[in-house]
């Protein structure tokens, strides 16, 4: 039904569905002494950028004086877009979708009257899992990023890998839609937009399950699961409100 | 990933006393710094491993061994490898970065193709293998190549700097046939990541080569005539017919010897033995020489081939016929079997300027000669270099001359070898003269076949525009490249000169092209194994190229035997460098003198030589691909992958003539129109009402 972001589900049924192998299934209900539920991403290579952005306004329900900040730090995302030298054009369009997104998180699309949190919630899923919307987010959030690290270029590019200049590590790795994200995009997208974020990392090998926080030392509000190359967003608190659910059936 | 942690005992504020006292060089410190901009010191060894030094950070830092890379000037540390590997030293700051590349693009559901899917289903029972020692979170390229039944596996790990970890495993499904499997053994032992690229890189040039081999037999196996006449040991004038006759002959010989040449695919770069591999350098250097020879022959006769038209040229007249048959038949032959290098661009450029000079002289002093006058110089030459029969050899060998356009390529060789030691350059001449007519006389004629030769080299250029590309190249004969360049390009008379274009080729790499210089070291050792029948002349250089020849060589040299071969070549690189030196320098002196045509002489024998050999090797199945190049169907320019074009009407056009109005289309697209739209729409008729 939503192809990009899914419905929230029970996390035992998510590591139920996993299609890793049984020791992989069987590390992952490590996770489910802290967290009870998950929604799945697309694996489209924006898994990470969609979740992020898909989970922190989600987070931002109901909390309109979080909702308020957040919404200053995106426009004012909107210098350092100009300075990292980004053409207006390129990125107006995506950037006045985020913020419109921001703006249905905080409800104001419904005129009337202050929708309720549940749907809002509804609003915001549906959002995020309509293909040009959604896509033109993730935009945005790359975007966000490719600006992040240009402008601080000094101190990143001896963090790459290979030998070249931040500007085509950016237009190689972080803008475009297939790029996948790692390490460095992820510290800078939640540095530029001061997302905190955990990520629970779950590899390959006998290894216990390790936490990364970013930025680092704060305290995380967004949790995403992060196995087999795939960032998945989980929810400590657990039960798929019911409304949600039957807006979502609908 | 917090300085405040706890620091384990065997950081520096425990042990750093007893490290302090330490000599400098056995423990170092070295700064850590993270993404989120802290930083930390770790004491190492500098031949600590990466991994060593990982684990350390993963006592520091609680993260995993799995999830760190550790990156030095932008470059990924592996593993494997000790921090002097990388010239890391004291106070350095690695970079470390946690493995959380994510959202890749989920492939799992994409259908695979049969012969995807085949593989893979091979791949499956060693894929734990293959990934157990496949570093996490890392680009990992596996190489997967098949020859006839037998596929190839190697994994090679990006560092992510362009260069590969040197690990690579092969694997292989069992197939008889594979006549190389000791060189994908070497592959598997060698250590380094280069040769794995090389072995890459040359397996797709075999393939191409191949395809290019097969392309080109295809085309002249119509022309081949079946009769093969031997020619009678004295020849008279060579007539026409014989001439033609001898052509076919190395014709059909050449297709062989092209599979021959090519490997099916295989890893040869990589599994160059050393000896192949001095053998090489060995043959480079005398092939220069030789090449150099070659082209001077060449380039004395092409001065009149240069001119457009044949009537045109100085030549006698039946000296004109003979060449404009052997041209003819040389084109057609020389096109199939022999593919360009990648390479030759390089040398051609090298090469033209000496090109340019070699054909002002030639045309300045052979222009005013007539060919004849040139020949009776050649002649002339032959007797006080201790010829004596170099006379009846002359004419022999220019029949043989007409015959054989390839063989030009051979006697260049012997050229070389010449210079170096005249008398030998003669005994190999003669040699080779008399395997392709008969063995005695051979060794008589050799400085007068030469002239022949060089006529009929001449000749086929003069008639044949790729001609004119041949002498260009050969007046480069400072670079052996050229020569086999050329060779290629034109096409033409025999296989056989295509084999010893490569073997000049795999020579000239010393400049840079190490990995053709393999593959084609490859092919001589195996031309030398499968000859080893054959005793190779006293020549070294001679023997090397009868090595591709084989035939030739076998019949006249006693002295030297098969595996003289590979020492011949080594030993010969000295002279063949002075050789080589001389004859840039001095290219109007190499015309001059006989020994350089009789080397064409030599040249037809070697055809011959490929002939026999091409029996001993095992016909190579080669998978026909697409034409080499393609031409626009108007302009006839040649068209690349991007701007090849094909029309409705089946032709191939280039991006200027690609629509059907400018080249005058031959396909009716009216009555194609009116087709699509009577299809698409069909004349609806309602059923008739039932009367009520």
């Amino acid at each position: 039904m939503y192809g990009l972001i899914s419905e929230k589900c029970d996390l035992a049924l998510f590591i139920a569905e996993h299609r890793g192998e049984p020791s992989c299934r069987q590390r992952l209900k490590g996770l489910q002494q802290h967290y009870c539920a998950a929604r799945r991403t697309c694996a489209d290579g924006s898994c990470f950028y969609r979740g992020l952005g898909f989970a922190f306004l989600e987070y931002l329900l109901g909390k309109p004086q979080d909702l308020l900040r957040f919404r200053e730090r995106v426009t004012h995302s909107q210098r350092e877009l100009m300075a990292a030298g980004f053409q207006d054009d390129v990125y107006r369009h995506h950037y006045e979708t985020f913020l419109s997104l921001v703006d249905v998180a905080a409800g104001e699309v419904m005129a009337e009257s202050k929708a309720t949190e549940e749907v809002t919630a509804s609003n915001l899923l549906t959002a995020f899992n309509h293909p040009y919307i959604s896509d033109s987010a993730v935009r945005y959030l790359r975007l966000v990023t490719s600006a992040f690290l240009r402008s601080r270029a000094d101190f990143f590019q001896p963090f790459l890998d290979h030998v070249g200049s931040m500007e085509d590590f950016c237009t190689q790795n972080v803008e475009p839609m297939m790029a996948v994200c790692d390490h460095i995009q992820i510290t800078a997208v939640t540095q530029a937009l001061d997302i905190p974020l955990q990520v629970e990392y779950v590899d390959s090998k006998d290894t216990a399950i390790t936490q990364h926080v970013f930025p680092e030392g704060s305290c995380p509000c967004i949790y995403m699961l992060y196995n087999e190359d795939h960032y998945t967003l989980l929810y400590k608190e657990g039960a798929v409100p019911p409304v949600v659910a039957a807006v979502a059936r609908d | 990933m917090s300085n405040k942690k706890e620091p384990p005992f065997f950081n520096e504020d425990n042990i750093g006393s007893f490290h302090y006292k330490l000599p400098f060089y056995e423990t170092m410190e070295l700064f850590i710094e993270t993404l989120t901009g802290t930083s930390f010191e770790l004491r190492v060894s500098p031949f600590e491993t990466i991994v060593c030094v990982k684990a350390k950070i993963q006592r520091l830092e609680g993260i995993p061994i799995a999830q760190q890379h550790l990156i030095w000037n932008n470059t990924e540390l592996e593993d494997e490898f000790c921090l002097t590997d990388y010239n890391i030293s004291e106070g350095c700051t690695l970079k470390l970065v946690l493995a959380m590349r994510g959202g890749p693009i989920n492939t799992r559901r994409v259908p695979l193709d049969d012969s995807v899917r085949e593989i893979a289903e091979f791949m499956d029972p060693v894929r734990e293998e293959l990934w157990e020692k496949t570093p996490t979170n890392k680009q990992v390229t596996f190489l997967v190549y098949r020859e006839g039944d037998q596929l190839n596996f190697f994994r090679v790990v990006d560092r992510g700097d362009g260069t590969l970890t040197p690990l690579s495993e092969s694997l292989s499904g069992g197939s008889v046939y594979n006549l190389y499997a000791e060189d994908e053994d070497d592959i598997e032992a060698s250590p380094s990541g280069q040769q794995i690229i090389e072995n890459s890189i040359t397996m797709n040039k075999m393939k191409l080569l191949k395809s290019k081999m097969e392309n080109m037999n295809l085309n002249k196996k119509p022309k081949m005539s079946s009769k093969l006449k031997p020619r009678p040991p004295n020849a008279p004038r060579p007539t026409s017919i014989s001439m033609a006759s001898s052509r076919h002959r190395l014709l059909k010989v050449l297709p062989h010897i092209g599979q021959t040449f090519l490997p099916p695919g295989n890893p040869y770069v990589s599994e160059s033995s050393h000896n192949a591999l001095s053998t090489l350098t060995a043959a480079t250097r005398t092939i220069p020489s030789i090449t150099s020879d070659f082209l001077k022959a060449e380039e004395t006769w092409g001065s009149p081939s240069l001119i457009p038209s044949l009537s045109s040229i100085n030549l006698p007249p039946k000296v004109s016929r003979v060449e404009l048959e052997d041209a003819s038949h040389s084109t057609n032959a020389v096109l199939s079997p022999v593919t360009p290098f990648p390479k030759n661009d390089v040398l051609k450029k090298d090469s033209d300027p000496i090109l340019h000079q070699n054909l002002n002289l030639f045309s300045s002093e052979d222009a005013s000669r007539s060919i004849s006058e040139s020949f009776a110089l050649l002649a002339e030459a032959g007797p006080p270099e201790q010829y004596g029969e170099l006379c009846s050899l002359r004419k022999m060998k220019s029949d043989f001359d007409l015959l054989e356009g390839n063989q030009e390529a051979s006697t260049i060789e012997t050229h070389q070898t010449a210079l170096s030691k005249s008398l030998n350059s003669d005994l190999m001449e003669t040699s080779l003269n008399t395997s392709e007519v008969s063995p005695p006389r051979s060794k008589f004629l050799s400085p007068i076949h030469f002239s022949p030769k060089l006529n009929d080299a001449t000749f086929s250029t003069s008639r044949h525009p790729k001609c004119f590309d041949f002498r260009s190249l050969r007046p480069p004969a400072s670079h052996s490249h050229f020569h086999s360049l050329q060779l290629q390009n034109m096409a033409d008379p025999t296989t056989s000169r295509t084999t010893r274009f490569r073997g000049v080729k795999v020579e000239s790499p010393g400049k840079g092209s190490d990995v053709i210089s393999k593959m084609e070291a490859r092919d001589m050792t195996e031309l030398v194994n499968k000859a080893s029948k054959e005793p190779m002349g006293s020549l070294n250089n001679f023997g090397f190229f009868a090595s591709l020849a084989r035939s030739t060589s076998r019949d006249d040299l006693n002295s030297s035997s098969n595996p003289g071969r590979l020492r011949n070549h080594l030993i010969a690189p000295p002279t063949t460098l002075q050789e080589e030196a001389i004859s840039l320098h001095d290219s109007l002196n190499i015309f001059n003198t006989p020994h350089r045509v009789g080397q064409n002489v030599i040249n037809t024998s070697c055809g011959r030589g490929t002939v026999e050999a091409t029996h001993l090797f095992p016909p190579v199945k080669s998978v026909r691909t697409k034409k080499a190049t393609k031409h626009c169907f108007l302009c006839g320019k040649k068209t690349g992958l991007a701007t090849s074009y094909e029309c409705r009407c089946g032709n191939n056009f280039c991006a200027t003539h690609r629509y059907a109005e400018t080249h005058s289309c031959t396909y009716d697209y009216k009555t194609a129109g009116r087709r699509y739209l009577q299809e698409s729409n069909p004349v609806i008729t309602a059923p008739k009402l039932p009367k009520i």
